[in-house]
């Protein structure tokens, strides 16, 4: 028979790091709450016994209030888990302590894993085990998962208590005469569990707990409960009368309770070392990061030299690196072997043309995803990250969107992709989904080789200047679109901000790494199978025809037939012939694939960005006012694949998804509108 | 008064919260209820970073004018 162990506990207590200890498994950690948003499950190992360990959300209390809370308190009680592990941080134990006072009233089987002990010694604090121990009424196991501490301990007595309950002979923790709550409010409690316990079946929650949450007057429970209209009028008789006499509401009297029960556990069990009152290290960083005048400066230096680093030097060297690697190197040597081997025509041309350009496109951007990954991880790992969202929040929140709506926006210039992953950390649902639509207007690094070919052609005197204005028209389209979108279908109030800040941490290697190779490897993987399917279609509809004949002109292909179907749209843009076209189709691949398209089409064969034949073909179908309506559109109508794959995922509906699209290519369309027709109206061309 | 006029550094007993039912539940959780001892860490544009029972929490300004405290 397995065993199942729940790791119950606050945000950011170590339950992951945890878990991964116990099942030897690498689950992403950070220095951040809410970063497991689903639970997890995994096998224990070094143990005999078939033991199952369940990660589930962290949590401050038992109440239903947030999806986290839900889904853990609806996997204790509905899943029965044989021991709940509750994970306690030890060097902020009174906080602690009020889930696992909730726990406690569960009547399940509690061990209560004291975790983070190396932190309560390297204070000089002392806690006293056995005095916990007998106040609490279960094991209390002292540990430390970071540094693999306890765990086995851990473990053993979790099974010990697993293996005595199923015998049967469980002391149950019901009826403790010391409980957190005084006189009054027990014979409150105990009159309600009386008066309700024949009415709740032998498989229903524990008589106690569930008298103390419908005098809390719980929504969830009540509606589980489904008890007769007079009991629950008797129930609140009791609330009413308890609410009178302590002059306050129920929810308030037993939360005081339960902290004031937790101080005197406190109190006795801790002996803290130094005076308590004074700012720890940890406080005199956070009094420097947010302070009035320093906090925005500071953040945008921090954020310019990670943008610098991944996007700068390194970034474009491992780019030109790779992008050398597989589209000369691999695409040569695939070439040369497939004509030794006497490989027909259209599978070479498969090959090279469709596979590796195709992903080899998408390639380059790998170390570089890599490398951000790594500096966001030291951001996140070391507690700065939540700081930085506190310090941006006053500023996003005039637009509508939340601090923590920040850093994925700001991704978004690097690659949509990852930038539209990072949008996890909103706990808010209608923040998430804007953001989610709103990165993408942050142009990403494959977007900036259209602007190169393009401002080359037409602008040769301006190019910085007109590359920089593209930048900024993302941003303001976005702004707009926030306070637009706000406003509209996702209208609502924005959050309430409040986050705990995790205190500093020096970040470890392993948890770096294992975050850089988690967003790195999905990364590679997606290639592989999207990008991978997307190659071999485009190329195919490049080079075949309806009748599946390999064409000789691109224009009699299944591309260059849709092309001049579709082209119409853009005429109203100043870019209404097929080329153009077919060129924003293949973009859907990759944004890049727009310029290879047009050198491909416009009989060049692939060409470098900056090629000069190209330009001056370009001119002949645009004037500088269809060029920049073009790179505007280019910058705005639905992102790549890679990323249309990533919204999928994170919006998880189809419904948001469309919608995301549809409307970033709306935007595009009537943006490029614009400027083509307004810059005519002005006599520009 | 509003915890927003609480001076940072000083000590003050949190009397009552008028937020929201969830939000309070939230706070609940966090320890921040009546009766909590509270202390402002740094404040910017309104927005706060409290100590209450040793964690640290970040709260926006909307939220910490609903809160009352008493020193």
């Amino acid at each position: 028979m397995a065993f199942r162990f729940a790791l119950v506990g606050n945000p950011n207590s170590g339950k992951t790091t945890m878990f991964n200890e116990m099942t030897g498994s690498t689950q992403y950690v950070g220095n951040w709450p809410g970063v497991t948003v689903e639970k997890k499950e995994g096998k224990a190992r070094k143990t005999k016994e078939d033991i199952r360990i369940i990660d589930l959300p962290g949590i401050y209390s038992l109440s239903p209030y947030s999806l986290e809370e839900i889904i853990a308190r609806d996997y204790i009680i509905d899943e029965k888990p044989d021991v709940v592990i509750n994970i306690v941080d030890a060097s902020n134990i009174e906080r602690n302590l009020y889930l696992t006072t909730q726990l406690l009233e569960l009547g399940v089987p509690v061990v209560v894993a004291l975790n983070m002990m190396d932190t309560v010694e390297s204070k000089g604090d002392q806690i006293d085990l056995k005095l916990l121990e007998k106040a609490l009424g279960v094991p209390v196991i002292p540990t430390s998962a970071n540094k693999n501490r306890g765990i086995k301990e851990l473990l053993e007595k979790a099974l010990q208590v697993a293996q005595t309950a199923a015998a049967g002979a469980a002391a149950k923790t019901e009826g403790r005469s010391d409980g957190p709550y005084d006189k009054n409010v027990e014979a409150g409690i105990s009159s309600v569990r009386d008066c309700m316990t024949p009415f709740i079946g032998e498989k229903g929650p524990n008589p106690r707990w569930a008298a103390i949450k419908l005098l809390e007057n719980d929504e969830k429970v009540i509606e589980k409960l489904k008890l007769s209209d007079a009991l629950m009028e008797e129930v609140k008789a009791y609330r009413s009368k308890m609410e009178k006499d302590f002059d306050s509401d129920m929810e308030t009297i037993m939360a005081d309770n339960r902290y004031n029960y937790i101080s005197g556990v406190v109190g006795k069990a801790v002996r803290k070392n130094a005076a308590g009152g004074s700012l720890t290290l940890s406080d005199k960083i956070d009094i420097v990061v947010t302070n009035r005048i320093l906090a925005i400066p500071l953040f945008l230096a921090v954020m310019y030299a990670v943008f610098q680093i991944t996007f700068g030097a390194i970034g474009s060297f491992t780019i030109d690196y790779i992008d050398v690697l597989i589209n000369e190197t691999l695409a040569g040597a695939a070439s040369g072997w497939l004509e030794a081997a006497g490989a027909a025509e259209w599978l070479q041309e498969l090959v090279v043309n469709g596979i590796i350009a195709g992903l080899g496109s998408i390639m380059v951007f790998v170390p570089q995803i890599m490398i951000m990954f790594f500096f966001i991880s030291i951001l996140e790992d070391s507690g700065y990250m939540a700081r930085a969202a506190f310090v941006m929040d006053r500023l996003l929140r005039k637009l509508g969107l939340s601090g923590k709506s920040f850093i994925p926006m700001l991704m978004g210039f690097g690659c949509s992709v990852p930038a539209v992953m990072g949008t996890r950390t909103l706990e808010n649902e209608k923040d998430r989904r804007l953001t989610i639509i709103l990165t993408p207007f942050m142009s990403c690094g494959a977007r900036l080789p259209v602007y190169a070919l393009f401002t080359a052609a037409f602008f040769a005197e301006n190019q910085s200047l007109v590359i920089f204005s593209i930048y900024i028209l993302g941003i303001v389209v976005a702004i707009l679109s926030g306070i637009i979108l706000k406003n509209t279908i996702l209208k609502g109030e924005a959050a309430p901000f409040v986050m705990e800040l995790p205190p500093y941490r020096i970040p470890t290697a392993k948890g770096l790494l294992i975050h850089m190779w988690d967003r790195g490897k999905g990364f590679i993987k997606k290639a592989g199978t999207v990008i991978f399917a997307a190659s071999v279609i485009i190329w195919f509809c490049q080079s075949f025809s309806f009748s599946l004949q390999m064409v000789e002109e691109a224009s009699e292909s299944i591309f260059g037939i849709i092309g001049g179907a579709i082209a119409p749209i853009f005429a109203p843009l100043g870019f209404g012939d097929w080329k153009s076209a077919v060129a924003l189709l293949t973009g859907l691949v990759a944004k890049e694939a727009v310029v290879a398209t047009m050198g491909i089409l416009h009989g060049l064969g692939a060409v470098a960005e900056d090629s000069v034949e190209l330009a001056v073909s370009l001119q002949n179908y645009f004037t500088p006012l269809s060029a920049y309506a073009f790179m505007a559109f280019t910058l705005l109508y639905v992102p790549c694949i890679a990323a249309f794959a990533a919204i999928k995922r994170e919006m998880n509906s189809w419904k948001w998804t469309l919608f995301a699209v549809a409307y970033q290519t709306g935007t595009a369309w009537i943006v490029a509108f614009i400027i083509y027709q307004v810059g005519r109206l002005l006599g520009l061309n | 008064m509003p915890l927003t006029m609480l001076p940072p550094g000083k000590d003050a007993i949190v009397n009552a919260c008028r937020a929201k039912d969830a939000t309070r539940k939230f706070l609940e959780g966090l320890g921040i209820i009546p009766g909590a001892q509270i202390a402002v860490i740094s404040e910017m544009s309104g927005n706060l970073i409290v100590n209450v029972k040793g964690a640290r929490v970040a709260l926006s300004k909307g939220l910490a004018q609903q809160l009352l405290v008493e020193v």
